[in-house]
């Protein structure tokens, strides 16, 4: 069970073990947060989870999380969950921010694995997977990096969000800036906004999610003091009926 | 008798917990509201949430408290003040930007009825008239229809106000089968009875389901 509310309902339970699931959507949509709860609610059962922030400094993430009441310093300072920022990763590796060989993106993929491993690790969050991708030099390097990452992620059997940005081309919405990222998820969640009569409803979608039978309808989503809610979309309010 | 009188003789008919039609006329709709709310909350001691599409939840709270209701064990969803440009500040009370959010107001209810100390509760929601003037019809009927499901699931005591002369046909329709039970207060449409020079009087029917 992911124990975000409502989620685990579309979802038949909630993710299975160990799936890589790509959180995507635009701008505002909640992705850091519901990442930021997924986590969350596993240390509180007693997992060990890591935030991996590469968009804005982990200081400023705590803080942003700080106004909602379901995130809790304790579980920091009890070593449940570990918040990391990518720019002091890369300062402890010796790389500087910038474009990247294929050989930096192994060290890079080389320290996720020690934390994943050394912490036992069972819930990860990358937060963007789009901005690590910014940094490579080509397609067949943000390839095989994403696939190094797959493969790496399946043999820890570490339950995974990595968040990502929609992008709209030839005004088709596709769920990854790259095409890549979806390749290597077991499982896609959508994110969005519905602009009804001028207003933004914040919407969650179960695209896919390999190893159980849930929901794909589009609900709607509001970020709750206790977290994210969910209720389904209703049907003659939807943008296409 | 008085139209709060009447009222309250025919809430004290119905079971603890229903899904109730409060259908007035314009002329007699706040006291039917407060009536009905008084009765909730001073005789039945049950706590809950209002829901305002209506009317800013500060006027409504002045209005409730001036009527001898007290509003601790009441929290709002008011989806009217940011339409109106005021301040969003209130206690107890959560915020929906617009009246046309129909699945943010349900999310915020259940916020809020989860702020409720009271064991038993109510939910008002105020009202389906205003409701209409934001909402395409098949989108409310929709909604009403998840509604009243959804607090009957919930085993809540909830209340359905609406003003009879701006309730279009078909909402009043599903209103009536999806409903528990009805009061009716005040004129019927298209006549004036004779009884509601008087304030009209309230009438108890048995709903649809």
């Amino acid at each position: 069970m992911t124990g975000i509310g409502g989620l685990d309902n579309i979802l038949n339970g909630g993710i299975p073990l160990g799936n890589t699931v790509l959180v995507t959507g635009t701008v505002g949509t909640g992705k850091t947060t519901i990442g930021m709860e997924f986590l969350v609610r596993g240390a509180q059962k007693g997992e060990n989870c890591a935030f991996i922030t590469v968009t804005e400094p982990s200081a400023k993430l705590i803080e942003n999380m700080r106004t909602y009441d379901f995130f809790d310093d304790e579980l920091i300072k009890a070593g449940k969950l570990h918040i990391f920022d990518l720019h002091v990763i890369y300062d402890h590796l010796g790389l500087e921010w910038g474009e990247y060989e294929i050989r930096d993106m192994d060290i890079l993929l080389g320290a996720f694995e020690d934390i994943v491993d050394e912490l036992s690790i069972t819930r990860l969050v990358i937060d963007s997977i789009t901005a690590i991708c910014y940094q490579l030099q080509n397609r067949s390097a943000i390839r095989k990096f994403i696939f190094d990452l797959g493969k790496f992620l399946s043999t820890f059997g570490c339950t995974t969000f990595l968040i990502s940005e929609t992008v709209i081309e030839a005004g088709v919405e596709k769920y990854s800036v790259f095409g890549v990222e979806e390749a290597i998820s077991d499982g896609i969640m959508l994110l969005g906004n519905i602009n009804r009569k001028g207003d933004l409803l914040r919407t969650i979608q179960v695209v896919k999610m390999r190893g159980t039978p849930h929901s794909r309808a589009k609900h709607v989503s509001d970020l709750t003091p206790d977290g994210m809610a969910i209720v389904p979309l209703l049907k003659w309010g939807s943008d296409m009926y | 008798m008085t139209i709060e009188e009447d009222i309250k003789k025919q809430l004290e008919k119905l079971p603890d917990s229903t899904i109730l039609y409060l259908n007035s006329d314009t002329k007699n709709y706040y006291r039917a509201m407060l009536a009905t709310v008084d009765f909730l909350v001073n005789k039945l001691k049950y706590g809950g949430v209002y829901i305002s599409s209506t009317r800013p939840v500060s006027d409504i709270r002045i209005q409730m408290e001036a009527s001898g209701i007290p509003t601790g064990d009441i929290h709002f969803v008011d989806s009217v003040i940011y339409l109106i440009g005021g301040e969003s500040r209130e206690e107890r009370t959560a915020y929906v930007e617009s009246p046309s959010m129909l699945e943010t107001i349900m999310l915020k209810l259940d916020w809020q009825l989860k702020q409720v100390g009271t064991p038993e509760k109510f939910v008002f929601f105020d009202s389906m008239n205003g409701l209409a003037v934001y909402n395409e019809e098949k989108l409310l009927m929709e909604f009403i229809h998840v509604f009243s499901n959804n607090m009957r699931m919930q085993d809540l005591y909830t209340v359905l106000i609406s003003v009879r002369e701006q309730t279009p046909a078909n909402v009043d329709s599903l209103l009536r089968l999806n409903c528990d039970d009805i009061i009716e207060v005040g004129a019927s449409q298209g006549k004036v009875e004779e009884e509601a020079v008087i304030g009209g009087g309230a009438k108890l029917e048995r709903g649809g389901t």
